[in-house]
């Protein structure tokens, strides 16, 4: 993995250009919502992958990458929209600047461009998880464990793990229904054999003494065992019996079977069964929602069918196979109630088909018995009703429109009078043939025999071929399922001990028993978590949405560590720990820096008090922040700088834009007041939409400034240490001193003072009040140029006990000696 | 932080080692050693194998049935 030294941003998204220097450490992005902290969170993903994920996700419709992802300014030129990052690999030693366009987004300028950092940079590109958003975190929490699994598997990068399960699986699935249809036409094939050979069964006792009778009569050597190559009419001289001539015995037994299949057509059992299906197919069409289900779910099986190359294959969009195959699955998995009834009706009507199938071949058989009559008799009537049985089954087996089905089932028996009566004219014409003599008809018996034994043989083939490739892909998908699910479950057991550790770590005050639960199955994992002892229940079914962000976090950290262990080098947490309360930050710092110090993280927040903590609890240093004031479409972000401000403000005033001055300083000091009254524990009059004013801000921190002064002199007094003492007098009188030339202590009452009338001084006239309030507020912080941190008060709650900075250079104790 | 990154105690990923000890177990439940060599490469070589490569590995043997 890598560690993020530096980035540089230019008209890309929100942003016009932009540098940060993250120096490879930890680094804190706030900004209220609007302010531009996404647009690096873009950048750094759209520089290692070239990708933007907020931009490709779903429900984003119409928006893409080269289109949206430049400034709106610079839409139409995407090449000038760029980031350029330089990254550290700690794995091989080595700084890589990596330089991306929007316009040739695929093509980074990469250097150096070695096979090293070339093979490092591709397995980041393949694997964005190192960006962490609250919406994707909590995917891993509240998610069905469908899709769970699938979340975590894609983060483990065992996603190839599931997809070779899925196919297998599909496999095994497809093999198995091809069975069915062949074995209805073994079953077909197998009673016209029997009709053949004239007997009830297949076995070799009962066919070959009714063979050999046959044999006998044509003076043939008698068949002792059938084997699948053995041949009826071996040592007939005519191999074949004349193709002009009717069996006649054979074609009255066929059209018995005809006849009596057409009566079958007709039995109780039938008529039940066409009632049973018939109700369940009414309830169904009654409602209109299931039948658009219904048809929905069709459409999409169909879909996936149709998908094979890297588009839509509807409106021919760009998408990845496997993400549309997802995509299209996790849509008919809404489908799942209707699916279940829909096999139900399925397998009912299948023997109801597989019936008129039966009909179907029997038809043709007399149909061409009937061709072979002289004079030839026209079967037009049968070809039409045969075909009219063939557009039936298909529909039986599509089922929609499910009207058209119920006409199906309502005039299943039916059959037209002039087919009936074609059937009995072929029968008549048939009865009139004179009768074969013994000899021709013990030959016409083995001959019709041998060819339907031959077509017997052929289908039982495909039908063992069928079974035994169900057999095969069945043993093999469950055998991958078994290996696959015993292996994740070792590996699950290890992520679980280390997220419930992890988890106990940020919740030692109230939850230290927690423990967890992934239970991983076919293509799931399902994920319990003990509430206080109570027992083991999803994460959103008790525990509350700060807990839940707790426990993604946890859950992310600890995937993450089991997937790159020591090169979890970098993540950017996304304004992902929102909820979180108060009570719990110092152990969400504790727990990123301790147990992941090897690991940059990039952290974005809209909280100022969260930025506050990260710094205050040390996971932060105070010059790897960020803090945007503001954003507008012309600038982009803009950055709460004491450098800047100044500069800022001065420049403002050689334009002697008086105006732009006052508001700026006025806006800096609500924003550095508000700072200063948090760092020094200052007491401000409550309230409770928050919107203090700076004149309550700044005199709180002034005065509680003052006093923890005094506080600190007494302190040194009271230990002896007049020095320290004398110095801290120093530094108080100079402080007043500052406080005089600002003029606060009257911000009440004079009016001239008062921010509102800044804007209408003189340049020369503001100039005095700005050096004054830079000087006041530099009086607040670390003089040491490499710190230069507020000086806080410590601890954050309870008894305070010394003002310090983060350098520790100003580190003066309140506590009294006793 | 530190400036060396040991190397992953494993070399085969987690899916390889899943795939490794998949046709181990698939020897094990009798399926043909010609079925599994083919099955190895349709799931090794492949970034994500499709149906029809997976059906082509599995019944390329099954005329002989």
């Amino acid at each position: 993995m890598i560690q993020v030294r530096k980035i540089i941003i230019e008209e890309f998204r929100g942003i016009r250009k932009l540098e940060i220097d993250f120096k490879g450490k930890n680094f804190a992005i706030c900004g209220r919502n609007g302010t531009g902290k996404s647009g690096i969170v873009d950048a750094l993903e759209f520089a290692l992958t070239g990708n933007i994920s907020r931009l490709s996700g779903e429900g984003m419709g119409s928006v893409s990458l080269k289109e949206h992802a430049p400034h709106v300014d610079s839409r139409n030129n995407p090449d000038k929209a760029k980031v350029i990052l330089t990254v550290w690999i700690p794995s091989i030693s080595k700084e890589v600047k990596i330089t991306r366009t929007v316009k040739d987004y695929n093509n980074p300028t990469i250097s150096p461009e070695t096979a090293e950092t070339i093979s490092v940079l591709v397995n980041v590109s393949n694997h964005p998880e190192f960006a962490l958003s609250r919406r994707e975190l909590i995917k891993y929490v509240i998610s069905t464990p469908g899709d769970r699994a699938k979340e975590v598997q894609a983060l483990l990068r065992f996603d190839k793990v599931e997809n070779v399960r899925t196919v297998l699986q599909k496999v095994s699935n497809a093999a198995k229904k091809e069975i069915t249809p062949l074995k209805q036409e073994k079953d077909e094939i197998q009673k016209q054999l029997l009709l053949a050979f004239g007997v009830s069964d297949l076995k070799q006792a009962t066919i070959i003494p009714a063979i050999n009778i046959k044999r006998e009569i044509l003076g043939l050597e008698p068949i002792l065992e059938m084997s699948s190559t053995t041949s009826l009419k071996d040592g007939l001289t005519t191999s074949t019996v004349d193709q002009s001539t009717i069996p006649k015995i054979q074609a009255i037994a066929d059209i018995k079977s005809l006849k009596a299949t057409i009566e079958e057509i007709k039995a109780t059992d039938i008529i039940e069964k066409r009632k049973t299906i018939s109700r369940l197919l009414v309830e169904l069409n009654e409602n209109s929602q299931t039948l658009t289900d219904m048809s929905r779910a069709s459409f999409l099986k169909q879909a996936i069918l149709f998908i094979d190359g890297e588009s839509c294959p509807v409106c021919e969009t760009p998408w990845s196979v496997t993400d549309l195959k997802e995509l299209i699955n996790k849509k008919l998995s809404k489908f799942d109630a209707i699916t279940k009834k829909r096999l139900a009706i399925e397998e009912g009507i299948g023997p109801l088909a597989a019936m008129l199938s039966r009909l179907q071949s029997e038809i043709l058989i007399i149909e061409s018995h009937g061709n072979l009559l002289k004079p030839k008799l026209e079967t037009d009537s049968l070809k039409a009703f045969r075909n009219l049985l063939i557009s039936k089954i298909t529909q039986l087996q599509n089922l929609i429109p499910i009207s058209d089905t119920l006409d199906i089932l309502t005039n299943y028996e039916s059959i037209p009078a002039e087919v009936l009566t074609k059937i009995n004219d072929i029968e008549n014409e048939i009865k009139k043939i004179p009768e074969p003599s013994t000899k021709d008809a013990a030959k016409e018996y083995l001959t019709i025999s041998q060819e339907r034994l031959e077509s017997f043989r052929g289908v039982s083939l495909r039908h063992q071929q069928a079974v035994d490739r169900s057999d095969l892909a069945s043993k093999v998908f469950e055998t991958y399922a078994k290996t696959s699910t015993d292996f994740l479950n070792g590996i699950y057991k290890e992520v679980e001990t280390e997220f419930s550790e992890l988890y106990r770590f940020i919740n030692q005050d109230d939850e230290s028993s927690f423990s967890a639960q992934l239970i991983p199955s076919i293509g799931k994992l399902g994920f319990d978590v003990d509430f206080y002892g109570r027992g083991f229940f999803p994460p959103g079914a008790y525990h509350s949405e700060g807990h839940q962000d707790g426990m993604g976090l946890c859950l992310y950290l600890a995937l993450m560590k089991y997937l790159a262990g020591d090169q979890f080098t970098f993540a950017v947490l996304d304004d992902v720990l929102m909820s979180v309360d108060t009570g719990h930050r110092r152990e969400v710092c504790k727990l990123l820096k301790e147990k992941f110090p090897n690991t940059q993280f990039i952290l974005t927040t809209h909280d100022e008090v969260w930025l506050k903590h990260m710094k205050a609890f040390g996971l932060i240093q105070s010059k790897s922040s960020m803090h945007f004031r503001n954003w507008d479409v012309d600038n982009g972000p803009n950055e709460w700088s004491d450098i800047d401000i100044w500069n800022e403000i001065e420049s403002n005033l050689k334009n002697n834009d008086v105006r732009a001055a006052a508001s700026l300083l006025r806006h800096y000091l609500e924003f550095i007041s508000a700072e200063l009254c948090q760092n020094l524990r200052a007491r401000v009059e409550f309230r409770g939409d928050g919107q203090f004013d700076l004149g309550d801000l700044m005199t709180s921190a002034t005065s509680q400034f003052n006093k923890l002064l005094m506080e600190a002199e007494k302190s040194a007094l009271s230990w002896g240490k007049k020095e320290a003492a004398a110095e801290i007098t120093e530094r108080r009188n100079a402080f007043s001193e500052l406080i005089t030339k600002t003029n606060i202590n009257q911000w009440q009452t004079n009016v001239a003072i008062h921010y509102n009338a800044w804007a209408n001084l003189e340049a020369t006239d503001f100039r005095p009040v700005v050096e004054a309030f830079h000087e006041l507020i530099n009086a607040f912080h670390c003089n040491e140029s490499n710190c230069n941190t507020i000086i806080s008060v410590l601890p954050e709650r309870g008894g305070r006990k010394l003002i310090k900075c983060a350098c520790s250079t100003v580190n003066l104790n309140l506590e009294l000696k006793k | 932080m530190d400036d060396k990154e040991p190397m992953p105690p494993n070399n085969l990923s987690v899916p390889d080692q899943i795939f490794q000890k998949f046709f181990e177990d698939l020897k094990i439940v009798g399926v043909s050693p010609d079925v599994i060599a083919q099955l190895q490469i349709a799931i090794s070589e492949k970034e994500n194998p499709s149906d029809l490569t997976i059906k082509a590995a599995l019944f390329a043997q099954n005329n002989s049935l």
